[in-house]
């Protein structure tokens, strides 16, 4: 023991015998607990990486001598925060009191869990992800831009078809089976600029939550899943900005209270400056244009204790021109734009009766407008396809905590769809005429109860039950010879409805109930069952849906998706909440799903049956999840193994039927899935992030061989998603430096280097085939090297 | 919408000409067995009928055989008459109508056909359309007309257009052929050989070239290239039913030479089925295996197996009334770099002082590709 109190001593004597000319001075370093200031003994203290290592003594002091210079200090405990900081040495004495922190007691890093401390295994949630911004902010992002959904898809179970997808695939659902909500307010296309980028402007997301299993009886309207996206509340007491510059958009935020403690406004704008990667291509592609910007804001009133007002609002618009592309009909178009807008806004009323009993009501309105336009030859005319959707909700719902064994919620909703499926606005054009397709207008109602029931310290239930139903208005519905494919050819008569009269009819309950049983304190076992009904739908048979397809909703042919989802899970915490394991399974099976005929048309089609097909999905699955919430190194490591078959058998003809009438892989049926994310914290001024992706390939389609037809070679396809593409694995790279200047200011700036594809693995977007030198295939890669970026954010407060 | 599945792609393609790459991908086809085709259309144009050829498509190693099948029996059934008309098998394959045969408006047709194997086939009944004349033809010289196969480049061509007037208040659907003839002055490329007059083929093997691996000979006499135009183009007039059509894009006559060339472009008016097939054909020629793709599916037309409903059948039986017109591209506005017909610059096999009949010229032969005979309308 003594000679180990000497060791520091020796060394320190060695090391001034070694050569130190000028004079050290001492170092007295005291090490506390930072929670209840106790001092900490045996913590490791280093002096450089390759000095001796020292360490503190019970009352937590060390200290030794330093000749002048600078140095790297760092004081390290087991269950603490790593310190590190420079050590400045002049001619004097030096006096450091550090606090550690204790991980254990400190906040969640990374939160990707059920709402509260040890909530996913407390709480009858199945299914539930929590995703903070700040968990998001941590992954490498493409290009600098912190993406929600790139975000969304490192947890297990959501997927996508590829890189440029147009939305996410969760647990076995199509795109369209995910309702995805910002403040409240749905969003109809998720991306920027064809799925490279997700719409939500990152700085005023506060972050999301996903309902993949247990979905509360509040949500209705899809078969799969909820995306629940919050925006920033702003703050009511001091003025706030953020914003940042990155390859692609500029990004600024603001929180400003207006009166304090009672009005605040928060504006995000981001807006994209990327036309000049064109401008740096082959001549072929210096007249592209290619942006993007949105703009979301939130104001908060506190009227008083019990009545508070929100308004959310969001615009969203891109624009993508191109003269490499072909034209609509006998359009004669110079290039062809494509300009696409949302404009989301929602009011919501809370107003607490006491502290038991509470109202939200919301008044709803989105407005989703794609639009493709074509500039005429030798005019200034612009021919116009236009489609729309217009969504207006009121719901209401009232919170009731009756007692500590039970949670009440109920409440009801009425949503009122018209849906323009195409006008085409010929302008001044000679040789095009006004088209249009008469709007679709339907309401979907809703009105459910919800208890979470504590039924003793080991069981607990979340049963709640949502009555839905739906009615087509107006329209012509036709009837078709039952002995013939629904076409324009097999139709025998049809019905007229006035605008206000109910064409068509659909409704039923849908249950969702959740168990939990304690099998310790910190672990548990869940089960749930739920029911979900969907009335509206993307028609696109494309492999994700373009930002202008259309949306239908359900008519007398059309029936609403039906899915049921039985799943389980195991899940268990750590003593001090550090890190979460779970283990869920799912088996899903959905009805009346959509599929389309070959060669299918819906342009100016008001009558889409002629194109639908509809049939059967399931899919199962297991999800393993392990995360690490705090401490220096967080983030999480999860594996999936699932599959998602369709089988689409309308009749037994063979233009009604695909693959025979059998089971066949879905575009999204990857069936093993690998995700990690891991933070490194280096102290309050570096971060490390890294994120490695693998996934089995997505389905695709290999014809048979080919045919040759009127002397052309055609493949010869007999099998949908009868082959896959190679699998698809990525790493990516970020380093964040935060507040170079180390110095206290209001304005923080910091800077983000990040490598997407560190490795440059040549993932497969697309495989081709082409008749060139005989009949070959080709893999198309977008990125097949790394893709570097850098990026600057700052904040003022 | 054809603009709907190349929007994505082309938008990736920006960003793979940035970021990304082109590779080949090993994929071992399975196809193992023939694949029944039917070509042609009952056309109202009894000069030149369609030959309705009945072949089978075989695919091995990376190439496509056709193998016509003889001794089959094709015929016309009219549906309201019930009358059925036999098809005439001709000596280089295929069937024709008898020549005394025309087209009733008011009726509808089938193809019957038998095989060899007693397998026997119809198609659903179609009947004509009426087609618009063409009013117009007009072509424009592209510098940037085309891309080249590697994508690295553009190519120049003669963009031909056709203006026509669609018929008022009535459903209509056009499907546009084209024949394009060139007058060529190489009849035969040798790739490292030399043409045999003996043998009528590149069998003289040769170790050294000077500059390129292959020479190419003359013709002897005249020869018109016969080129027919492959891609799909169909048009649907649900944006423009009644209106006068301007600007059609028919054709794109690559810049070959410096003189012009003549093209006969062939009108049709096609039914609703028959253009849901051409449709589904384009769809799946210009799939990109991408996310804006649409499923892949059997090109599967209105022929089927009387008694085996499994039985798939490429092909599309049309009856239509055909519009024509020829037109003559004088190429006076052309520039830029040869697209050669060739696809390389033509190179002559030296002249050798000691054998004057070499280099040999090359005699034309007719074929469905090639002509000794002067096209009409040439100018």
């Amino acid at each position: 023991m003594k000679i180990k109190i000497l060791i520091p001593f020796i060394l320190f004597f060695l090391i001034r015998l070694s050569g130190f000319s000028q004079q050290s001075n001492a170092v007295i370093i005291t090490v506390k607990d930072s929670s209840d200031n106790t001092p900490l003994k045996d913590v490791v203290i280093k002096i450089d990486a390759r000095r001796a290592n020292l360490s503190t003594n019970n009352e937590g002091v060390h200290s030794f001598f330093l000749p002048p210079g600078e140095y790297g200090l760092t004081i390290s405990h087991f269950g603490y925060r790593t310190f590190r900081q420079k050590l400045v040495m002049n001619n004097t004495e030096v006096n450091l009191v550090v606090s550690l922190i204790n991980v254990a007691k400190e906040l969640d890093e990374v939160t990707v869990n059920s709402q509260n401390i040890n909530g996913n295994v407390s709480r009858p949630l199945l299914g539930v992800s929590s995703l903070s911004i700040k968990a998001i902010k941590k992954i490498p992002a493409m290009m600098g831009e912190t993406d929600v959904l790139r975000g969304l898809q490192m947890l297990p179970g959501v997927t996508s078809v590829g890189e440029a997808a147009n939305g996410v695939n969760i647990r076995g659902g199509t795109t369209d089976q995910n309702l995805i909500l910002l403040d409240d307010t749905p969003i109809f296309n998720p991306t920027h600029l064809f799925g490279l980028f997700s719409i939500f402007p990152p700085d005023a997301v506060s972050g999301l939550e996903l309902y993949k299993g247990g979905i509360p009886a509040k949500f209705g309207g899809r078969a799969s899943s909820v995306i629940d996206i919050n925006m920033v509340n702003p703050s009511l007491d001091k003025f706030k900005m953020t914003g940042g510059i990155s390859l692609v958009s500029n990004r600024l935020t603001i929180e400003q209270p207006i009166i304090k403690e009672k009005l605040a406004i928060m504006i995000s704008g981001r807006a994209s400056f990327n036309d000049f990667f064109f401008k740096l291509g082959p001549p072929k592609l210096q007249n592209i244009k290619a942006n993007f910007y949105d703009l979301a804001t939130k104001l908060f009133y506190k009227m008083n204790a019990k009545n508070t007002f929100t308004f959310s609002g969001y615009l969203s618009k891109d624009f993508f021109q191109t003269d490499l592309l072909g034209t609509i009909g006998s359009v004669n178009a110079t290039s062809t734009q494509y300009d696409y807008q949302t404009a989301n806004a929602a009011l919501k009323w809370f107003h607490a009766f006491n502290s038991k009993l509470n109202l939200q009501t919301t008044a709803v309105y989105t407005n989703y407008q794609p639009k493709t336009l074509l500039p005429e030859l030798n005019s200034d005319n612009k021919v116009s396809l236009e489609s729309g959707i217009v969504y207006n909700q009121l719901k209401s719902s009232l919170n009731y905590n009756l007692n500590e064994k039970h949670r009440l919620e109920g409440g009801i909703s009425t949503i009122l769809y018209r849906i323009n499926p195409g006008i085409l606005n010929p302008g001044s054009s000679k040789s095009v005429n006004y088209r249009s397709v008469p709007e679709e207008r339907s309401t979907e109602s809703g009105i459910y109860l919800e208890d979470e029931f504590t039924v003793n310290k080991e069981l607990s239930l979340s049963v709640g039950l949502r009555y839905s139903f739906y009615n087509a208005l107006g329209g012509t519905v036709r009837n078709y010879n039952p002995l013939l494919s629904k076409s324009d050819l097999s139709v025998t008569d049809s019905t007229v409805y006035k605008s206000n009269e109910t064409s068509a009819s659909y409704g039923g309950f849908e249950p969702r109930i959740a168990l939990k049983y304690s099998l310790t304190e910190l672990t548990s076992i869940k089960l749930g069952y739920s029911l979900m009904r969907q009335y509206l739908q993307v028609v696109s048979n494309t492999t994700t849906p373009l930002p202008t397809s259309r949306w239908a909703t359900s008519n007398s042919y059309i029936k609403p998706q039906i899915s049921e989802l039985y799943s389980g899970g195991i899940f268990k915490n750590s003593r001090n909440n550090i890190y979460e394991f779970s283990l869920e399974g799912y088996y899903r099976s959905t009805e009346n799903i959509l599929d389309f005929k070959p060669g299918a048309d819906f342009l100016f089609q008001p009558y889409i049956e002629t194109q639908t097909l509809q049939g059967k999905g399931k899919a199962y699955g297991v999800e393993l999840m392990v995360s690490k919430k705090k401490g220096e190194i967080t983030g999480w490591v999860n594996y999936t193994y699932s599959r998602a078959l369709n089988q689409i058998n309308q009749s037994g003809r063979f233009d009604e039927q695909i693959n025979g009438g059998n089971w066949y892989n879905t575009n999204y049926d990857r069936p093993h899935s690998f995700n990690a994310t891991l933070s490194i914290s280096q102290g309050s001024h570096h971060e490390f992030g890294f994120t490695f992706v693998y996934n089995t390939g997505r389905p695709f389609t290999v014809p048979e061989g080919f045919v040759q037809y009127n002397n052309v070679k055609y493949p010869y396809y007999v099998e949908r998603n009868n082959d896959r593409i190679k699998d698809y694995h990525r790493l990516d790279f970020s380093w964040t430096i935060r507040n170079p200047s180390m110095q206290k200011k209001r304005w923080e700036g910091s800077w983000t280097f990040a490598v997407y594809n560190l490795y440059g693995r040549a993932n497969a977007y697309s495989v081709y085939l082409r008749s060139e030198n005989g009949l070959k295939a080709y893999q198309l890669t977008i990125f097949g090297s790394p893709i570097p970026s850098l990026t600057y954010n700052f904040k003022f407060m | 919408m054809k603009i709907k599945h190349l929007r994505i792609y082309f938008f990736i393609f920006s960003l793979t000409i940035l970021f990304g790459c082109i590779e080949t991908y090993d994929i071992d086809f399975n196809q193992k067995n023939n694949v029944l085709v039917v070509e042609g259309f009952l056309t109202d144009d009894y000069q030149n009928p369609d030959t309705i050829k009945i072949q089978y498509s075989r695919y091995v190693e990376r190439s496509t055989f056709i193998s016509p099948i003889s001794s089959a029996k094709a015929s016309i059934v009219a549906l309201g008459t019930g009358k059925e008309i036999s098809l005439v098998e001709q000596k280089l394959g295929g069937f024709l109508p008898p020549t005394d045969f025309r087209i009733n408006p008011s009726e509808k047709y089938s193809l019957h056909f038998a095989l060899p194997n007693g397998e026997q086939y119809e198609s659903t009944p179609e009947q004509i359309y009426t087609t618009p004349p063409i009013l117009k033809v007009y072509d424009k010289f592209n510098a940037q007309s085309r891309l080249s196969d590697d994508g690295k480049k553009f190519l120049p061509s003669n963009d031909v257009f056709v203006d026509f007037k669609d018929t008022p208040k009535q459903k209509d659907y056009y499907l546009w052929r084209y024949t394009h003839y060139e007058k060529i002055g190489y009849c035969a490329t040798c790739f490292n050989s030399a043409y045999d007059l003996r043998t009528l083929g590149c069998t003289i093997k040769l170790a050294s070239f000077n500059r390129t691996p292959y020479y190419d000979y003359q013709c002897d006499g005249e020869c018109y290239a016969i080129i027919k135009g492959k891609p799909i183009n169909i048009m649907s007039d649900v944006v423009s039913d009644g209106d006068l059509v301007t600007g059609r894009l028919i054709a794109k006559i690559p810049y070959h030479y410096l003189y012009g060339c003549l093209v006969e472009i062939q009108q049709m008016s096609i039914s609703p089925q028959n253009y849901t097939f051409y449709r589904n054909l384009e769809l799946q020629s210009q799939s990109t295996g991408g996310l804006a793709d649409t499923p892949a599916a059997a090109i599967v037309g209105n022929i089927n197996n009387v008694k085996n409903s499994s039985d798939k059948v490429v092909g599309y039986f049309g009856v239509v009334s055909i519009q024509k017109k020829r037109y003559w591209v004088d190429r006076k506005e052309a520039n830029g770099e040869f697209d050669y017909i060739l696809s390389h610059p033509p190179v002559d096999e030296p002249a050798d002082p000691r054998d004057t009949s070499r280099p040999p010229m090359i005699k034309c032969v007719k074929s469905a590709t090639r002509t000794p005979f002067k096209p009409a309308d040439w100018q």
